[in-house]
């Protein structure tokens, strides 16, 4: 995971690391459950004030983005829902309108293909409530 | 706390040189110089016998010469300058004393373990040499020589001599910006009362043909004289250790005092800039009276006065121009790493 | 730590002026001042070498002055490691273990070993960078809360330079040291201190929060018809100037000033991104101002 501050950014620093860590989470860097760097750790890689990274952190958790379980660590929200990157659900979007459209010319029924859903996220292990 | 280890590693660290020196000028002085002197008395002794079949008999100041006094022990005078200027002085011309004084130590501290250091290792020093000397000449033929000399004029003498010496020279250096300028002030200033005396002295002489008796007292004032002089008796012992306290508490008072920012210049309390120019001058214009004068021929009255005056003024000149110099000088090695 | 209306005389010149702050414990605070505005001056008195014309420096409401034995809790890194060295790295940690008792000689030579720095006979004869980190790593050793470090980078290559962030940056967020640096590096210090103190002519021109200073002050390019307008000029600082277009530096109370800019009907009014280095200019003195 890298994090860069941009000297040129008018916005205060821990703001930058707030945008930052949310992107990561958007693209699909960041995972849901996923142990953040140390405040430590992250302010060494960074080169910047560790009071700058609780800063952000702190702002992160009160958004809900992560949270930190004491003596375990820092991790990214088991509910993040708020921050997926629209383009990417446009794209699946894309993709399930084009599966649908294919499967009517080949005949498949709509109830036979929300079986198939089904099945799939039985066989990927009961995460079905995510979204 | 004035004998906090790390003070003493650190003084250590930065005398360690000096310290062999002085042990070995010690040795060389005591153990070494009464090896010597057996040496030739026994020579003495054949030869009397030989040639006028008499009795070498060793005189009290044979072995006053040994113990108190020569230039054995002028070099180990100088080398306890030298120890107290790399205590002190040497502090103030690198960055070291910048460490010392950042420490979370009292400066009283700070400076009485200096002196402790300082005064312990010579004491270790000389009464270890004074032993193995006085132990050499007693188990030889000679011990009765022994009998001469006393205990004060032998041991407490010089040892006293060279602790209010040591004392003397770190109370300079509370007042001198760094190390050249330490040993040099302490040298002058330990021939100060009886050479400001010689030079008054000699002004006297040339205008007014009179000789100005010594006073008694003056040897007693001038620091130089306990390590020099063998004359050591109860009232040098007591004025020698009272000087010593004295100095020490003036120091330490002092150095506490100290305004380290003016490190590496000729004095550290600019307040002392001016009297120490007006004496300088004053001292070095009538030593060049002196020195002017002694090339007229003795009995040309006027000439002689002309010549001082022209030697007066002459010195003069050159001592202002040489003490602005000096107390403009900073001698500090700023070098960065 | 507090240091409380300290002034400086040397030689009869007012070097620092009434130099009131304090450090929190847990935070790297930069001291920033042109080369002479008296920084390693301010360092000095506020570990005791020199002692202050006036004022006093507090730790826990008592004067380090008056009770130097508070001075454990400081270690002073001189931007000269002149004094010590002559000493092998064994003996500094010897002498340090004396000094400070609070000394952990296990986190020593786990720092020795991450830097890869070797014991050696003569401090001396380490690297420009080596003597850098060494004495990072012997004032961190210490365990002191105060860690003063006069110019620190000073003269350091890239990646000891970063390493030496590193530390700094490390010991703060896991220790709950103090850091004080005095530099005249800004970019180095921008985003690692969460407070700045400018330093001008001896005396605390500005102190700033790392997040309100950009907050505070606004950098845009400018450019009228004609010239700047006069009322605009006092209200502003110049930055730079080409031509018509004016790099500017608006202070504080910006509403009102941007709005003036706007009713002046600029041919180009545009947000430019601020840094320290900035500010520095503006506080401490312009581009051809050199003292």
């Amino acid at each position: 995971m890298y994090f860069e501050i941009d000297p040129k950014k008018s916005i205060p620093l821990y703001e930058q690391v707030i945008q930052q860590v949310k992107e990561l989470c958007a693209r699909g860097l960041l995972k849901p459950n996923e142990k953040l760097p140390s405040v430590r750790d992250l302010s060494s890689q960074m080169l910047i004030n560790p009071n700058t990274v609780s800063k952000a952190y702190q702002e992160l958790e009160r958004q809900g983005i992560i949270i930190t379980i004491r003596g375990r660590g820092t991790f990214i929200s088991e509910e993040l829902t708020g921050y997926i990157d629209p383009k990417k659900t446009e794209r699946l979007q894309q993709a399930l309108k084009n599966v649908i459209i294919d499967s009517h010319f080949a005949g498949i029924s709509e109830i036979e293909l929300k079986r198939w859903t089904e099945e799939i996220y039985k066989k990927l292990g009961g995460n079905g409530d995510e979204g | 706390m004035m004998f906090h280890k790390a003070l003493w590693y650190q003084n250590y660290k930065q005398t360690r040189m000096i310290i062999w020196m002085t042990l070995a000028l010690f040795v060389v002085f005591l153990p070494f110089q009464s090896t010597l002197a057996l040496e030739t008395w026994k020579e003495l002794q054949e030869q009397a016998q030989l040639v006028d079949d008499s009795i070498y008999e060793v005189q009290q100041w044979d072995v006053l010469q040994i113990f108190s006094e020569g230039g054995l022990a002028i070099l180990v005078t100088l080398s306890i300058i030298v120890l107290a200027g790399m205590l002190v002085g040497l502090e103030r011309n690198t960055r070291r004393n910048d460490f010392t004084f950042s420490l979370p130590f009292y400066r009283n501290d700070l400076f009485l373990a200096k002196w402790f250091y300082g005064a312990i290792l010579i004491s270790l020093f000389h009464s270890v040499n004074f032993w193995i000397a006085y132990f050499i000449i007693y188990q030889s033929e000679f011990a009765s020589a022994l009998y001469l000399v006393s205990w004060t004029e032998i041991f407490w003498g010089p040892l006293l001599g060279f602790l209010f010496f040591f004392t003397f020279s770190l109370f300079i250096g509370t007042i001198a910006g760094e190390l050249i300028s330490q040993i040099a002030l302490t040298i002058v200033f330990a021939i100060f009362p009886l050479g400001l005396f010689t030079l008054i002295q000699g002004l006297i002489d040339v205008h007014f043909k009179y000789y100005l008796n010594q006073p008694v007292w003056l040897e007693y004032v001038t620091p130089f004289m306990y390590v020099f002089s063998n004359t050591s008796t109860i009232a040098t012992i007591i004025t020698a250790i009272a000087f010593t306290v004295f100095f020490l508490l003036l120091g330490t008072f002092l150095y506490k005092k100290n305004k380290i920012e003016h490190n590496g210049e000729f004095l550290i309390f600019k307040r002392l800039n001016l009297p120490f120019l007006i004496l300088f001058s004053l001292c070095f214009s009538l030593l060049g009276g002196m020195i002017i004068s002694s090339l007229a021929p003795w009995n040309a009255d006027a000439l002689r006065i002309v010549s001082y005056w022209i030697g007066f003024t002459l010195f003069l000149l050159f001592s202002l121009l040489i003490a602005r110099r000096l107390l403009a000088m900073n001698l500090m090695i700023s070098n960065k790493a | 730590m507090r240091v409380k209306h300290v002034s400086k005389e040397i030689h009869h010149h007012k070097i620092l002026t009434d130099i009131d702050f304090d450090i929190k414990t847990g935070s790297i605070v930069g001291i920033v001042g042109r080369n002479g505005a008296g920084k390693t001056t301010l360092l000095r008195t506020m570990v005791g070498i020199l002692d202050p014309s006036f004022g006093d420096v507090l730790i826990e409401n008592e004067s380090i002055f008056r009770n130097p034995q508070l001075k454990q809790q400081i270690i002073f890194v001189p931007d000269s490691s002149e004094a010590l060295k002559s000493y092998s790295t064994k003996e500094m940690i010897h002498l340090y273990k004396q000094i400070y008792p609070s000394l952990d000689e296990d986190y020593y030579l786990q720092l020795m070993e991450r830097f890869a720095l070797p014991e050696i006979k003569k401090i001396g004869n380490y690297s420009k960078g080596m003597k850098a980190l060494f004495f990072l790593v012997v004032a961190f050793s210490t365990k002191a809360k105060y860690i003063l470090l006069d110019e620190p980078t000073d003269g350091l290559d890239v990646i000891v330079k970063k390493q030496v962030l590193k530390i700094l940056v490390e010991e703060v967020a896991t220790n709950d040291v103090s850091v004080i640096i005095s530099s005249h590096r800004l970019d180095e210090l921008e985003f690692i201190a969460n407070d700045i103190i400018m330093i001008k002519d001896g005396m605390v021109n500005s102190r700033y929060g790392l997040d309100e200073m950009k907050a505070n002050y606004i950098k845009a390019q400018v450019a009228f018809e004609s010239d700047l307008p006069v009322a605009l000029k006092d209200q502003v600082t110049i930055l730079k100037q080409t031509g018509r277009v004016y790099i500017i530096l608006i202070d504080k109370n910006h509403d009102e000033i941007i709005k003036k800019i706007k009713l002046a009907s600029p041919l180009l009014f545009e947000d430019l991104p601020l840094s320290l280095e900035d500010l520095f200019v503006a506080r401490l003195g312009g581009d051809d101002d050199v003292s």
